[in-house]
């Protein structure tokens, strides 16, 4: 979400099962409020692990996502939630813990936290320590007692908030090394260490590193479900995507004009438009015949543009792997469509300019596979990178 | 010594799913059976599909000549006549 012109919130979360578990007990949810410009962040631990710690963790963090979306009174959300989760048949209690993080367009932020660790702030490469309001409450029909803590305060540019679950402070206890587990105050020193040596590190690498490093810990066979959560408030990186040729001839050097002026990373999807561009820029297009895939066509390389790509069977390749559950990282093999998904997902604002000329050799029937319409499947990537990854997107057909 | 001949392959969109990529893979081969006398480049979209019927792609410049339908088999003989000259 963009705060104003020159801040961006960037939100990513890293999970790591519990050895020998299929499912996660911790669950995070984030979600855009978009007519209130809010970003809304929940982080909740189940009690135990396994299916039923998945239950409980997502109910809790379903719950309190609905209710701060509505601005529902804190602590009577939190007494709801408490209320209503199932009592666990082994330890005859419900229970989950959760942290709410709610950030406005302003940068103001609200962080309600039950239990969880306590989150990190880091700001200009050091910890900050912020002032925790503490709330005593009582739930009478479960005689329980429960504290909140709440912190209000302003983010700024550059700042990074970490919120983890106890799998990451806890991660090898009982070995050797770490016979108390990692610990939050060696928790917080490797935030400041990663932060101060890897300051452009994003948010997603960021939760990475703790998650492989809690990891690490407990020898590869983590004892608890290991969750990090890190939301980066930084200054937008911009992408612009050229693709397509556009309907009228006079408008090529528009397009020329607006990629020679972009501040931001560039590219180009489509072996019309590389030409184009290349004519009205008068720069040479060279196609990189060493990357061979079976599925996507070769991508080429052009001065002063970052990534230069076949257009609609890259285009599509790269649909597909926006919406598969697989992350990118994961993904082995490197081509134009891999290439151009970790170049969105590296980037906070996507502006494309779609030419709207039909190539009818595309639309022949003698073709193996059916081509879509270049106008559709831009629109359903702009989609899935708003709706998924929390990015900005903006279109306009030329 | 002839000077070098280029060989220019499309590999744009209508271009690759026809085929293409089956020539760029014995890029190596082919030019090794010439001793290095043609070279063989890719190209975005040559803009033939335009002109042709997608059924005569790949297009393929050997030199200035374009080739409908190349497959491995036509370029692997065609430079001869462009050597030979």
């Amino acid at each position: 979400m963009q705060l104003d012109k020159n801040f961006f919130i960037e939100v990513a979360s890293v999970q790591k099962f519990k050895h020998g578990q299929r499912v996660c007990g911790d669950t995070f949810k984030s979600m855009k409020v978009d007519h209130d410009k809010r970003i809304l962040a929940v982080l909740s631990d189940g009690l135990g692990s396994g299916v039923r710690a998945n239950v409980i963790s997502t109910m809790t963090a379903t719950m309190a996502i609905t209710y701060s979306s509505n601005k529902y009174d804190n602590i009577k959300a939190a007494e709801t939630i408490m209320n209503t989760l199932p009592i666990d048949s082994v330890r005859k209690i419900s229970y989950a813990t959760f942290t709410i993080v709610d950030i406005d367009y302003a940068g103001r932020c609200d962080i309600i936290d039950y239990d969880n660790p306590p989150f990190i702030l880091i700001r200009n490469g050091k910890r900050y320590e912020v002032p925790i309001k503490k709330y005593n409450g009582n739930i009478s029909n479960l005689a329980r007692k429960y504290t909140l803590n709440m912190s209000r305060f302003n983010l700024q540019l550059g700042d990074k908030l970490i919120i983890f679950s106890d799998g990451v402070n806890q991660s090898g206890m009982g070995s050797n090394a770490f016979p108390f587990g990692w610990g939050i105050v060696k928790v917080q020193e490797f935030c400041e260490y990663l932060s101060s040596k890897y300051p452009n590190l994003s948010a997603r690498s960021f939760a990475q590193e703790i998650v492989e490093h809690a990891n690490a810990n407990s020898n590869y066979k983590p004892q608890d479900d290991i969750t990090c959560c890190v939301i980066n408030i930084r200054e937008p990186r911009r992408l612009v995507v050229m693709t397509g040729p556009p309907i009228d001839k006079a408008r090529d050097s528009y397009l020329a004009e607006i990629i020679n002026n972009f501040s931001g990373k560039k590219a180009i999807c489509g072996g019309t438009t590389a030409k184009i561009l290349s004519r009205e820029l008068q720069e040479d297009v060279e196609v990189d015949i060493t990357s061979l895939d079976p599925i996507v066509p070769c991508s080429s390389k052009m001065q002063g543009v970052d990534l230069v790509t076949e257009g609609m069977i890259t285009m599509g390749e790269a649909l597909r792997y926006l919406k598969s559950k697989e992350f990118i990282e994961d993904v082995k093999t490197e081509n134009g469509a891999t290439k151009l998904v970790k170049l969105f997902l590296n980037s906070d604002i996507i502006e494309f300019y779609v030419g709207t000329k039909i190539n009818d050799a595309h639309q022949d029937p003698n073709m193996p596979i059916e081509l879509g319409i270049r106008r559709n499947t831009i629109r359903r990537i702009a989609n899935a990178l708003e709706k998924r990854y929390l990015k900005d997107t903006k279109i306009t057909f030329v | 010594m002839n000077e070098q001949i280029r060989i220019t392959v499309c590999c744009g969109t209508t271009c690759h799913l026809m085929g293409s990529s089956e020539i760029l893979i014995y890029k190596d081969e082919i030019e090794a059976k010439y001793n290095h006398q043609v070279a063989i480049y890719g190209s975005p979209c040559l803009g033939n599909c335009k002109d042709y019927a997608a059924v005569n792609a790949p297009f393929v410049l050997v030199g200035d000549e374009l080739i409908c339908q190349a497959n491995k088999d036509k370029i692997w003989h065609t430079p001869i006549i462009f050597i030979r000259n």
